[in-house]
């Protein structure tokens, strides 16, 4: 590794900080517009029902309302809230329209209204006449799939859009391979439908204006929201703005449009900008939640070498009312087991099942967490068969450099697990501590699981980047990038590798970003993206701008552009420090210089990257299991991170110690209670997310060997701090106390369960 | 509705207004006074976004009723950093890496203001029970007590 950087490294304050410290930082709640009305949403209090007549006459009427609109006032189109769509070459399903005929769950938009104020608005809810005829309804995809069951889209047969479908098999019959096996483990592994719970609401503000329609939203993929926005209102993409203020959510509900277009339909009616913030509860109800992989079913067998011999698993998605993640996350879930170990066959199925669920979106660790508790679970499980540590086992048959990756034509490219297995193991005391005995009411056990993720979704999905560069006569520069900003830290660490690339400090860069109407075009953020694919954008743009100084540095240096180097704002001849120019004098004459001829250094740098890049984790939990009460304290948690390259170390653990409380809610207690179709949990009174009196000691160690296609070797770990407490907690419960949990969360009921059930006779 | 006269000082400033009996602290404060820093999440009182300090004590302000709040001294994070300087609070938070999405930045920075205020020599369990009382989604709150204990040895 190169270690002469200055910038690339170094724990520098996140970007935004300031404005966040001192409360001045724009959200989206924040924005305020002269003659902004108060927009709310009328939603179907049915889970399934025809909606027969929506007559709005009486609201309309009532003083102060401005617009109302229903299915009548809409163009009527096919979409879907899942704007990745557009990275697909062939797309996904498209299943929804903006106020239909038929309601499909509860929550489900029926018509919205804009008014001066919010008890107008809510007035004007009461007054729009809603004639239902109410459906009988479905909610498990067992039910779902029955003869005669209710029937959520009349296109998709026994309600299921998706079919069990082969995705991404390799090598021969695994059934063949089976029989083979020393050792098989089996089960089948269900998992809730977590919320994001970002503490901002669901929040978006529109204005059409001259023909323009200007959108203030949280999304993390702004140029793709555009462009549904575009389509759905009969607008050219270039009639449409997208702009970004800081998000307080994110975690992948910003991939997935939320209340973006009842706020552009009620502001194109209305003819005023109109702000639609959702409660609390109707964000929790309504804003679609992780893609819920409702049932895994898995087998693995290998020899008695542990040799990985044969995986198969099904993957089952509740889709809920409509498709939006459902298929795409239980793919994911299935191709993140293919670059983690060297099975010689594997043979995987999707399917997706439609339900009168609010649908599913995407949250941190995409169908890769779910898959995870089912792999890691089932190799613990054979590892004990075999009488093979754990540990052993993993260093003996992950996959490695130069192997196959996550998809079909994909190689790995860099691989430090060893290392991560061999410091977390030492780090936790692995070896002393298992050896202790294991009794009395509170048992100890210790955990361990494995991941390798991806920095991007490619070259499965598009994830092309724009950067655009632009020095003024200063030699401070401009940066224009799109991520997603949701206080991830990515603007910073952009900033940080264009500095470091052109021996400017990192405060030097002036971050131009969430704005579709000023940036480049970009995918923006999901899937790890973030670092890897615009960090490779911004470095390409930052070498062409160096070149570009370098250039002009030569004829006022008079020395060959490549004995050039820049360090400081200052450009010197490399042999001789002290004939040098400052960068300010460069980029000044580049601008004024008409003698010399002038041409500002702007410099523009687009990627698609093919390679994924992928980063590895073990992460080791030491938990104390009350054998009495089923209560699970996770004691210790420790995680060991290959990241290639920390850009910003203090931004890495902070991504990741984010991920392990979102984990250990995760695993432990986080759950979504639906009751015919009704979230019950509707609130962070009822809805818990780890408080910090909940966190275990918690311990990130960052594993820093390089990539070779990263930006200065760096990897992306947007998602991956949420992977690896649910399996290795689940293996520390088994440690402890001999039971296999299989189904989340883990909660003591369910721990007590397991414990009455091994001790029955 | 019927509205009622209110004198309070926010950051210093005396304000008189006429509110209505059921409007909020945290509503005249981002909506009329157009002080945002303090957040509105849970509408409950139960995540700690809303913090301000309501005569010395950080109180929920979206539970709280302006109308009750006559003669008050209130200081929301706008009225933190006084002369330009930061509270070191705010310092560490930025230093310590205790920010992301910033949602419950000024609630959280409000509570242990006035944990710092009451106890200049707190310790890890000290602010560990004091601000649990404040939710954040993003950090997984290390960072978060990393830069109250710093600002407080900052304070001494």
């Amino acid at each position: 590794m190169d270690d002469d950087l200055r910038v690339v490294g170094k724990r520098v304050a996140a970007v935004d900080a300031y404005q966040k410290v001192t409360g001045t930082a724009e959200y989206c709640t924040n924005i305020s517009l002269p003659g902004m009305l108060v927009g709310k949403v009328l939603r179907s209090p049915h889970a399934h029902a025809r909606v027969v007549k929506v007559d709005g006459s009486k609201a309309e009427v009532l003083s102060g309302v401005k617009a109302i609109v229903t299915h009548q006032d809409v163009p009527r189109k096919v979409f879907t809230y899942n704007v990745m769509t557009y990275q697909l070459p062939q797309g996904e399903l498209q299943d929804m329209h903006l106020f239909d005929h038929k309601a499909r769950y509860i929550g489900d938009p029926v018509a919205a209204v804009a008014a001066v104020n919010e008890e107008i608005a809510n007035e004007a809810l009461r007054l729009i006449d809603v004639e239902y005829e109410p459906l009988p309804a479905v909610f498990t995809v067992d039910e779902a799939v029955k003869p005669g069951a209710p029937v959520v889209h009349d296109f998709a047969e026994n309600n299921t859009p998706v079919p069990p479908t082969p995705v991404f098999c390799y090598g021969q019959d695994v059934e063949e391979l089976f029989k083979e096996a020393d050792a098989i483990a089996e089960g089948t592994f269900s998992t809730s439908k977590q919320i994001q719970a970002g503490l901002e609401p669901a929040c978006s503000v529109a204005h059409f204006h001259d023909g323009r329609l200007t959108v203030w939203s949280q999304i993390q993929l702004p140029h793709m929201a555009r462009k549904m926005l575009a389509y759905l209102f009969d607008l050219p993409e270039s009639k449409v703005r997208l702009i970004q203020p800081f998000a307080g959510t994110g975690f992948g509900a910003g991939t997935d449009l939320c209340c973006e277009p009842y706020a552009c339909a009620l502001a194109i009616k209305a003819g005023a900008p109109v702000k639609v913030l959702y409660s609390r509860s109707e964000d929790f109800a309504n804003r679609i939640t992780r893609e819920h992989i409702c049932k895994i079913e898995m087998k693995i067998g290998v020899r008695k070498d542990g040799a990985p011999l044969a995986l198969k698993a099904k993957y089952t998605g509740d889709a809920g009312a409509y498709m939006c993640k459902a298929a795409s996350g239980c793919g994911v879930a299935l191709a993140s087991n293919i670059t983690e170990y060297k099975f010689e066959s594997m043979y995987q199925e999707i399917e997706a099942i439609y339900t009168n669920h609010v649908a599913c979106g995407a949250m941190r660790g995409f169908g890769g967490v779910q898959s995870s508790f089912a792999r890691e679970s089932l190799i613990d499980e054979v590892c004990e068969k075999i009488g093979m540590d754990p540990i052993e086992f993993r260093l003996k048959y992950h996959r490695n450099v130069g192997e196959l990756g996550w998809f079909p034509t994909t190689q790995i490219s860099s691989c430090g697990l060893d290392e991560c297995l061999r410091a977390g193991a030492e780090t936790i005391g692995w070896y002393e501590k298992k050896a202790l005995p294991k009794n009395g009411v509170r048992r100890r056990g210790l955990g361990v699981a494995c991941m390798a993720w991806l920095s991007g979704a490619q070259p499965m999905l598009l994830e092309h980047s724009n950067a655009i560069l632009k020095f003024n006569e200063d030699g401070g520069c401009s940066l224009f990038v799109s991520p997603g900003n949701m206080g991830q830290g990515i603007l910073g660490t952009l900033a940080q590798i264009a500095a470091e690339v052109l021996g400017l400090e990192y405060r030097d860069i002036n971050l131009i970003y969430g704005d579709t109407d000023l940036t480049g075009f970009d995918i923006g953020t999901h899937a790890s993206r973030g670092l890897y694919c615009i960090g490779r954008a911004v470095k390409k743009a930052a070498e062409d701008a160096r070149a570009q100084i370098l250039e002009r540095a030569s004829a006022i240096l008079d020395a060959p552009a490549d004995q050039l180097d820049i360090k400081d704002r200052k450009v010197f001849v490399k042999n001789e420090p002290e004939r040098s120019a400052l960068l300010s004098q460069i980029s000044n004459a580049c601008i004024y210089d008409y003698q010399k001829g002038c041409r500002q250094i702007v410099a523009h740098a687009t990627v698609d990257p093919a390679e994924f890049a992928p980063p590895w984790q073990a992460g080791f939990a030491e938990v104390e299991v009350d054998t009495q009460t089923g209560v699970v304290e996770v004691i210790r948690w420790i995680t060991v991170h290959d990241v290639g390259r920390a850009i910003n170390p203090q931004v890495v653990e902070g991504q990741l110690e984010g991920g392990t409380a979102q984990g250990i809610g995760f695993a432990l207690y986080e759950d979504t209670q639906i009751i015919h179709g009704k979230l019950l949990t509707d609130g962070f009174d009822k809805y818990r997310i780890p408080s910090m009196l909940d966190l275990p000691e918690h311990e990130t160690v960052l594993v820093e060997q390089g990539d070779p296609t990263g930006p200065f070797g760096a990897k992306s770990v947007g998602e991956s701090g949420l992977f690896l407490q649910v399996p290795a907690i689940a293996n520390a419960i088994y440690d402890a106390v001999g039971v296999r949990i299989r189904d989340l969360p883990m909660s003591p009921e369910r721990i007590l369960k397991a414990l009455k059930e091994k001790t029955a006779p | 509705m019927e509205t009622v006269k209110v004198t309070f000082q926010v950051n210093n400033e005396k304000t008189v207004l006429a509110v209505k009996p059921n409007e909020t602290l945290l509503e005249t404060l981002r909506e009329r006074l157009d002080l945002t820093g303090a957040k509105e999440s849970c509408g409950i009182g139960s995540c700690g976004a809303c913090t301000v300090e309501v005569n010395g004590l950080p109180l929920r302000s979206c539970i709280v009723l302006t109308s009750e709040m006559e003669g008050a001294d209130i200081t929301t994070i706008e009225g933190l950093c006084g002369e330009g300087k930061l509270h070191p609070l705010q310092e560490t938070f930025m230093e310590q890496g205790a920010v992301q999405c910033g949602f419950c930045t000024s609630g959280m920075i409000m509570t242990a203001k006035n944990l710092l205020d009451r106890n200049d020599e707190p310790t890890r369990k000290d602010i560990v029970n004091t601000i649990s009382s404040n939710v954040c989604r993003c950090t997984g709150y290390k960072k978060i007590v990393a830069a109250v204990e710093k600002a407080g040895k900052y304070g001494r």
